[in-house]
């Protein structure tokens, strides 16, 4: 208040009231609770398209549910997944097919972003890299499908440079009809980690590299020395978003392969929507639903949590 | 009127004393300097004046009435802090104009006021008239951005 | 010095080898299936495949014509700007109390709010279904712009609230000792300083929301509410077989804008992507 004096008398509107001021009081109780209500809304709303849905596939995986008959049979839609060649196939191929396309798209991803983050002209290749990622999912599908089965245009080159003789039934072979799975998600995916790569790359201390090159270490020792173990949290973070996106593949089965040759390529994302949309066995589907929210559950405290905590630090 | 007294004033945080039974009489219009080595609560105690932090114990009073409970906002108190503070989304104008806003002065007045602050820390016509919003912290310092701050303080 | 030097051109060399064989084998497929979009569709499939196709605009015709372009442009559009709408209102409160306050079961709710990312849609697919059945909702841009903002809502509350965490301390108590509320702070200061936070978070919403696939199969089924996406993936008329040039157009045009707008906020890409976890 020694400024008022200073300043005249104009200014005494400022502090109103000023001979027998009463500061104002305000509620403790609402300011201990402002933060939830801040929140609130937003946990609301989450919970309403979480929560709800998974109770009711809980409720439901315990019925056999013929359109709008429910039938009570307890745990036997869990006993028949259990049993249910299908379902482990699924689960195997999930993991196979999104573990190759993984491990692919983060060797290629620190690759390039190795020879590309010193380079000057690393805005334009960031541009260049970032093109398959802003394709649709459904589209980019359609791009592979194109190429590889019903346009023939791989077989055609691969018989140009003369590598095969005749063409290759893509759908066929178990393992063929998963390459051009791994190949469609690794050709749209490896963008995703190259960017948050060489960002990580190009935020890192320069002054620690320039001490290392004098060191006498090569940008191959600097990289795999300093730059790696520095990146390690946000290959961390990165990996985690990918692998939960590529362990729910759905589009590219439902385009490109429908499950062929045999649901070999069936992933579990489309093994519930096969037997919930296509064969309307709700119930099991519910199972197979609460079988995978758990497996989701356990990696998430596991793995997601971990993940990002290192990340922020 | 703008009497401050501190009481045994203590913050811990946790284990660890931020503030020790501090007593401080200040009357009003009286200028007081602390001082000290870093960490031993100079800063700590003045957020506690300003109501930023609270303190764990002791009592504060303003023109002897208690403040422990009232919000910074409603304080009317004034601080220059060590970063500065302006909002680097406002002009400097802006800036020192903002109290004026949040405390609900007509604005027939807000010019003139705005104007008497700034001559009063001598950086005059250059806050009015330059548009430019101030700088994110860590963008380049002009000079008269310490006057601002200053300024945005003199109400 | 001279071996030094050449060396280093070597090293030069092999480095634009390997930018340069990515760079192809990101962009030859683009090249070539906008070639598809753009030739006639007796020239797609074929005995032989055909690179150099005459040129036709066919498919534009058919897709402005025998189709409702219009409808799914529309669908997509405003079930898109509507969840992302919905997303900022729920998720700056949100992000502002994750980042600025101190209380407890903070670190749990946060963690909630991020793990509703891991959730697969297939496994909340089939009661989504029902209870947008039973909200009467099924085939309405309503029921997409819901699930659209719930499936965004955990990437852009996490994005923004690493931008506030950027925000110095010192300016929030400044504005308060100058007797700002809570939310005066949130909506005068914080709000515009972290504006390029907050268009990042939504321009990365709106893009994963245009690649949603599996509810929005589920919950369109006539053309009020098709979405590109999954129109797209519904050219495959009957006897016809696969309209491939047609669905090279569409992609295309959904492409424009999208990469258009990418490249204005490159700067924040790889931040918005990894949820605030990278600071790049």
């Amino acid at each position: 208040m020694t400024d008022t004096s200073m300043s005249g008398t104009g200014v005494a509107s400022a502090s109103p009231g000023m001979p027998d001021r009463h500061f104002k009081r305000r509620s403790k109780r609402l300011r201990v609770m402002f933060p939830y209500l801040l929140v609130t809304p937003a946990v609301a709303f989450l919970l309403m398209i979480t929560l709800y849905p998974g109770a009711y596939a809980i409720i439901q995986s315990l019925f056999y549910v013929k359109f709008a008959n429910w039938q009570f049979v307890g745990t036997e839609n869990y006993r028949d997944l259990f049993g249910d060649r299908e379902f482990w196939t699924a689960l195997w191929n999930t993991f196979v097919i999104g573990g190759v396309a993984l491990t692919l798209e983060c060797v290629l991803a620190l690759l390039i972003s190795f020879y590309a983050y010193r380079d000057p002209w690393i805005k334009g290749w960031r541009i260049i890299f970032l093109v398959p990622m802003l394709f649709m999912p459904s589209a980019v599908a359609f791009i592979w499908k194109l190429a590889f089965m019903d346009g023939r245009v791989i077989s055609d080159l691969l018989i140009r440079l003369g590598f095969i003789d005749n063409n290759i039934g893509w759908t066929s072979s178990i393992w063929l009809s998963r390459l051009t799975l791994i190949v469609a998600d690794v050709w749209q995916w490896t963008p995703f980690l190259f960017i948050i790569f060489v960002a990580a790359l190009q935020g890192q201390d320069e002054e620690v590299e320039e001490a290392a090159r004098l060191d006498g270490a090569g940008w191959a020792q600097i990289f795999w020395n300093i730059s790696l173990p520095m990146m390690r949290p946000v290959i961390a973070v990165a990996v985690v978003l990918r692998g939960i996106d590529i362990m729910t593949m759905f589009t590219n089965v439902y385009i490109m392969t429908q499950g062929t040759p045999g649901g070999t390529t069936e992933t579990i994302s489309y093994f519930i929507y096969r037997i919930g949309f296509k064969s309307f066995n709700f119930g099991y589907a519910s199972a197979a639903s609460v079988v995978m929210l758990i497996m989701t559950l356990i990696i998430a405290q596991l793995i997601v949590k971990r993940a990002f905590k290192s990340g922020k630090e | 009127m703008a009497q401050i007294e501190l009481v045994g004033i203590q913050k811990k945080w946790g284990a660890v004393w931020g503030v020790r039974d501090v007593n401080i009489d200040i009357s009003d219009e009286e200028f007081i300097v602390f001082l000290g080595p870093s960490g031993c609560g100079k800063t700590t105690t003045m957020r506690m004046i300003a109501g930023l932090e609270d303190p764990s114990e002791g009592e504060i009073r303003v023109g002897g009435e208690r403040m422990n409970d009232i919000d910074a906002r409603d304080r009317d108190a004034a601080m220059v802090f060590q970063g500065y503070a302006l909002y680097p989304n406002m002009s400097i104008y802006e800036n020192i104009r903002f109290p004026l806003r949040m405390r609900k002065v007509p604005k027939a007045e807000h010019d003139t006021l705005v104007r008497r602050a700034a001559d009063l820390v001598e950086m005059g016509i250059i806050s009015i008239v330059n548009p430019q919003l101030c700088p994110a912290v860590s963008d380049k310092e002009l000079p008269w951005h310490g006057r601002s701050c200053a300024a945005r303080k003199c109400f | 010095m001279a071996s030094q030097r050449r060396k280093k051109n070597e090293s030069h060399l092999f480095r634009y080898i390997i930018l340069g064989a990515w760079a192809l084998f990101c962009l030859v497929p683009v090249l070539w299936f906008l070639s598809i979009g753009l030739r006639p569709r007796t020239e797609i499939i074929t005995q032989q495949p055909i690179y150099w196709p005459h040129f036709s605009l066919d498919a534009w015709h058919m897709v402005w014509t025998d189709w409702p372009m219009g409808y799914y442009l529309r669908n997509s559009v405003v079930s898109i700007i509507g969840s992302v709408v919905i997303d900022l209102v729920l998720a700056i409160p949100a992000a502002y109390s994750l980042a600025r306050y101190t209380y407890r079961g903070r670190e749990d709710i946060g963690f909630y709010i991020l793990s509703t990312r891991m959730m697969a849609p297939a496994i909340v697919a089939i009661p989504i279904f029902f209870l947008f059945k039973n909200m009467d909702l099924l085939d309405t841009v309503w029921a997409l712009m819901i699930i659209y903002a719930a499936i965004n809502l955990s990437l852009i509350t996490w994005i923004i609230r690493s931008y506030m965490l950027d925000i110095p301390k010192e300016l929030e108590d400044a504005a308060r000792t100058d007797g700002a509320s809570d939310l005066r702070i949130l909506w005068e200061i914080i709000i515009p300083v972290i504006l390029p936070g907050i268009i990042t978070a939504g321009v990365i919403g709106a893009i994963f929301a245009i690649n949603e696939f599996l509810f929005t199969l589920l919950i369109a089924s006539t053309k009020s509410a098709y979405t590109m996406s999954v129109a797209l993936a519904n050219f495959t008329g009957g006897s016809d077989g696969v309209i491939y040039n047609a669905i090279a157009l569409v992609a295309f045009i959904a492409f424009v804008p999208v990469f258009l707008v990418v490249v204005a906020i490159q700067k924040h890409l790889s931040r918005g992507l990894t949820m605030g976890a990278v600071k790049g």
